[in-house]
């Protein structure tokens, strides 16, 4: 019994389409490897390293690369591989954290927006052009210098930058659904509207949405850390990535080390997350059954 | 049963108005399957909606049962459920993301609790899906896998869960090939006499009409030019509309003269 | 003989496997004649005009096969003849009109380059040619026309011009896929009339692809009934319609509302169309078909003439099928 289930729902697995297309794109999967890796490092940072991030060691300062320190050490002796490992949960945590927050909130306001209509939805997407017309990172700067230097206000800041490109993408869905039949059905159904929103409208965008957001947590881990880069995000001593970058640049041509290893992780997770949707994105859109 | 008086539907898009629909009269029986034929343009959709709450009319009342069904462009329901429909696109009528199970149990959501739950029983369920020629299994999975066939009998399934006694079929087989078509009209027909339904049968096809309908309507730019028995308008059509519409009817069986199919 | 396609295989490579959308498709097809391909969807009736036009899709095999148009086999010529081939000889009108029509051209200027690439015609002749091609396929106030755009007019009248286009060269042999399937019922009479009158009036010969048996009663003297991907029955349409040599012909007659009496239920056709990924063996009807024998289910029919110029794919003796 339940070997035969288990061999019906592979085959429906094996037979999506979504599946089969995806595994002929090379490039997302280079993406995947890549990302998959750098998850699993920031996972396992303490098993994988048996420095501190944080603890000083004066005497083991701007040692270049050796078996003792795969990265080198900064200028005050900490170990770079452990410090990126550990910012790779900052970085990559943070920003899933922060789309994901934007992402719930566009949507959210996005899909009433469109589905209802009238003045509220002029006034929205009035709004949403507004911010959508600054360029994202000036705005994310302005408003991080507004809220204060720090980790939490750079993420607020990229999340409200975010937040309209959902809020359009949603709307834009929702106009199209509204006119589906099966939501005109359930119209006659005499079902409530936030009912059939929650039904109908939010499972039916959700493919567009997810592509637009793996997109996105590439563009937001540059944005953090862009933002920590010109001190108005993380501080040091954080381990994050921008931050390390804003300290070591100075010593790109003396201590190489310090600057180009963050940088590359930067380049590598936001390059594999832009293959990834990328990838996606060729699947689904356009779609075989939508 | 339904009393449509002086319905009119005009639609404004800034300095333009054009009239989809009116004034219309028409009169539906309890029991009668009523035939609306006409081509594109012709009002009948918007009519058929107009009935099913999701086109208000600009002017003009519909009653059912006595009770009018739209008051100041809102839809009243009073006895939620009683009237359901059945559309063209069985794609595009089920929600890709939906199971089929929750998606013949939906219209139940309009429902009062109490009656939700004696109607949306398994075992009613269970009975439902069967009547429509469909298997229990097929509960649980998803529009896709089925063909476009089978969607109308889920379709159809979905508008007899609340146990309806008047339904609106706008074009109901006119997407499929004539082995399919039999099929469901076949299905129609038998439900129709099973449960005492009344229908409003809105098509463009003249022989799907006739085999289907007692009394038709036919529409032509909004209003209805003639009205009366299948037999009278199909033997002897009044308008100059309907001759038109009749003699482009192209039957297997006899070209030359243009008269009516005989059985085989 | 203008187009003669000889046992034509062609199949799919897709995600779930090979599907074999053709079998053994054999017709004729004599220079003036209008020539009907019936079937419902998935019988192959639109592949079988792709192979013919060259449109097929980049995954689409023709393992086997001849198509011979005019004297030659057109699946050996090369690309940029095939597309030589399209327009001048052979034109193409297809179910809806907005897939042919340039969306941002008026209409005269779209016409006026069909015809001066087709007939070499100097601009000032072209005008001319524009409005007299619009008057051929009835449409009045020709001038009126040709300065609309297509998103102006009506479902009817864009069909019209495709078909002003697409007999501008004029070609020999004009295939319609579903032409009036989209259009209302009163237009789609004008249109087939307008088809016939082609095909009387110039001796276009045409290739008539429709699932209505009615299209094919009015305008087709002669019919191929598909099934499956399958040719199942060939012969002079009336005798087709009258007496129906194969079952599933028989079966698509029988459940055509006009056929019983109003009040009695449809013969309809139990099941549905086979899945042409998994072919069931011997005949693809076999498991819908009332007079199944057990021959049927194991070994293949193949397309044989149980009368003259009247070729049924069924074990069945004799010529007609009764119930």
């Amino acid at each position: 019994m339940a070997t035969v289930a288990y061999r019906k729902k592979t085959q429906i697995f094996k037979e999506n389409p979504i599946w089969y297309k995806l595994k002929q794109n090379k490039l997302t999967w280079v993406g995947i490897v890549i990302l998959s890796l750098i998850v699993l490092l920031s996972l396992f940072a303490p098993l994988l390293t048996p420095y501190s991030p944080t603890k000083i060691n004066i005497a083991e300062k701007f040692q270049s690369p050796s078996f003792h320190h795969w990265f080198g050490t900064d200028e005050v002796g900490r170990d770079i591989f452990t410090r990126i490992l550990y910012g790779a949960r900052f970085s990559l945590g943070f920003g899933i954290l922060v789309i994901a927050v934007a992402s719930f909130i566009g949507v959210a306001i996005g899909t009433v927006s469109g589905y209802l209509g009238g003045i509220f939805d002029q006034i929205i997407m009035r709004i949403a052009d507004m911010v959508l017309a600054f360029p994202n990172l000036i705005l994310a700067m302005a408003l991080a210098a507004i809220l204060g230097p720090n980790l939490q206000n750079a993420m607020l800041a990229v999340a409200i930058v975010k937040i309209p490109v959902y809020i359009r993408l949603a709307r834009s869905e929702a106009l199209v659904i509204k006119e589906k039949l099966f939501v005109k059905s359930a119209e006659t159904f005499g079902i409530s509207k936030p009912r059939i929103i929650l039904r109908h409208f939010i499972p039916n965008a959700f493919s567009p949405v997810m592509i637009q957001a793996t997109l996105d947590v590439g563009d937001a881990i540059l944005l953090i850390s862009t933002l920590g880069f010109l001190g108005l995000g993380a501080q040091p001593p954080a381990p994050e990535w921008g931050a390390m970058i804003s300290v070591g640049w100075q010593y790109l041509l003396t201590y190489w080390w310090y600057p180009t290893f963050p940088g590359l992780m930067l380049f590598l997770s936001a390059g594999a997350l832009n293959l990834i949707g990328d990838g996606i994105r060729d699947v689904l859109d356009p779609k075989s059954a939508r | 049963m339904i009393e449509i008086k002086q319905i009119e539907k005009i639609y404004v898009n800034g300095k333009q108005s054009t009239k989809a629909v009116g004034p219309v009269n028409l009169s539906i029986r309890e029991g009668e399957i009523l035939g609306l034929v006409g081509e594109s343009g012709s009002g009948k959709s918007t009519l058929g909606k107009m009935l099913i709450g999701l086109e208000p009319p600009t002017s003009g009342t519909i009653t059912y049962k006595g009770n009018p069904l739209w008051i100041k462009k809102k839809f009243k329901r009073y006895r939620p459920g009683e009237i359901q429909s059945v559309f063209q696109d069985p794609q595009s009528s089920l929600d890709p993301r939906m199971r089929i199970k929750d998606i013949i149990l939906e219209p139940l959501l309009g429902l009062p609790r109490a009656e939700r739950k004696e109607k949306g029983n398994s075992e009613r369920l269970k009975q439902l899906i069967h009547r429509v020629g469909l298997q229990e299994e097929h509960l649980s999975r998803l529009p896709h896998e089925f063909s476009g066939g089978q969607r109308q009998r889920i379709a159809i399934a979905r508008a007899l869960v609340t146990e309806p006694a008047f339904l609106v079929l706008d074009e109901p087989t006119s997407a499929f090939d004539v082995s399919i078509q039999a099929q469901i009209l076949n299905l129609l027909k038998e439900l129709q006499t099973e449960k005492q339904l009344t229908y409003l049968f809105i098509s463009h096809n003249m022989s799907v009409i006739r085999y289907m309908c007692e009394r038709v309507a036919v529409m032509y730019k909004g209003d209805i030019v003639e009205i009366g028995t299948t037999h009278d308008i199909f033997e002897n059509p009044q308008h100059p509309y309907s001759k038109k519409l009749l003699s482009s009817v192209l039957s297997v069986t006899d070209q030359e003269n243009g008269s009516h199919a005989e059985a085989l | 003989m203008l187009l003669e396609v000889k046992n034509l295989y062609v199949d799919f490579e897709g995600m779930r496997g090979r599907t074999e959308a053709l079998k053994n498709i054999r017709f004729t097809l004599e220079e003036g004649e209008i020539l009907g391909i019936v079937g419902e969807s998935g019988s192959g009736k639109s592949i079988t005009a792709l192979s013919i036009l060259g449109l097929l899709e980049e995954n689409a095999i023709i393992s086997n096969g001849e198509i011979i148009y005019n004297g030659q086999n057109l699946l050996h010529l090369q690309k940029k003849e095939r597309q030589k081939l399209r327009g001048k000889e052979i034109g193409m009108v297809f179910q809806e009109p907005m897939t042919a029509l340039h969306p941002t051209m008026k209409i005269g200027k779209q016409l006026q380059n069909c015809l001066q690439r087709h007939r070499n015609l100097p601009a000032k002749e072209a005008k001319e040619a524009v409005l007299q091609a619009l008057r051929d396929v009835h449409i009045d106030q020709p001038e009126q026309v040709a300065n609309k755009y297509p998103f102006e007019l009506s479902g009817g009248m864009r069909q019209r011009i495709v078909i002003a286009l697409a007999m501008s060269a004029p070609p020999r042999l004009l295939i319609a896929d579903e032409p009036t399937t989209a259009l209302d019922v009163t237009i789609q009479y004008e249109i087939l009339n307008l088809i016939q009158e082609l095909n009387q009036k110039r001796g276009t010969s045409v290739l008539l692809i429709t699932h209505d048996l009615g299209v094919v009663a009015k305008l087709c003297s002669r019919t191929i009934v598909m099934y499956a991907g399958e040719v199942v029955e060939s012969g002079a349409t009336k005798e087709i319609l009258h007496h129906p040599a194969h079952p599933y012909t028989r079966s698509l007659l029988d459940a055509l509302p006009d056929s019983v009496p109003p009040g009695e239920p449809l013969k309809a056709i139990a099941g549905e169309t086979p899945s042409l990924l998994r072919r069931p063996s011997g005949c693809a009807f076999a498991f819908r078909c009332r007079h199944a024998m057990d021959i049927c289910k194991k070994r293949h029919p193949e397309l044989t003439e149980k009368a003259p110029n009247h070729h049924t794919a069924c074990w069945l003796e004799g010529t007609a099928v009764y119930d």
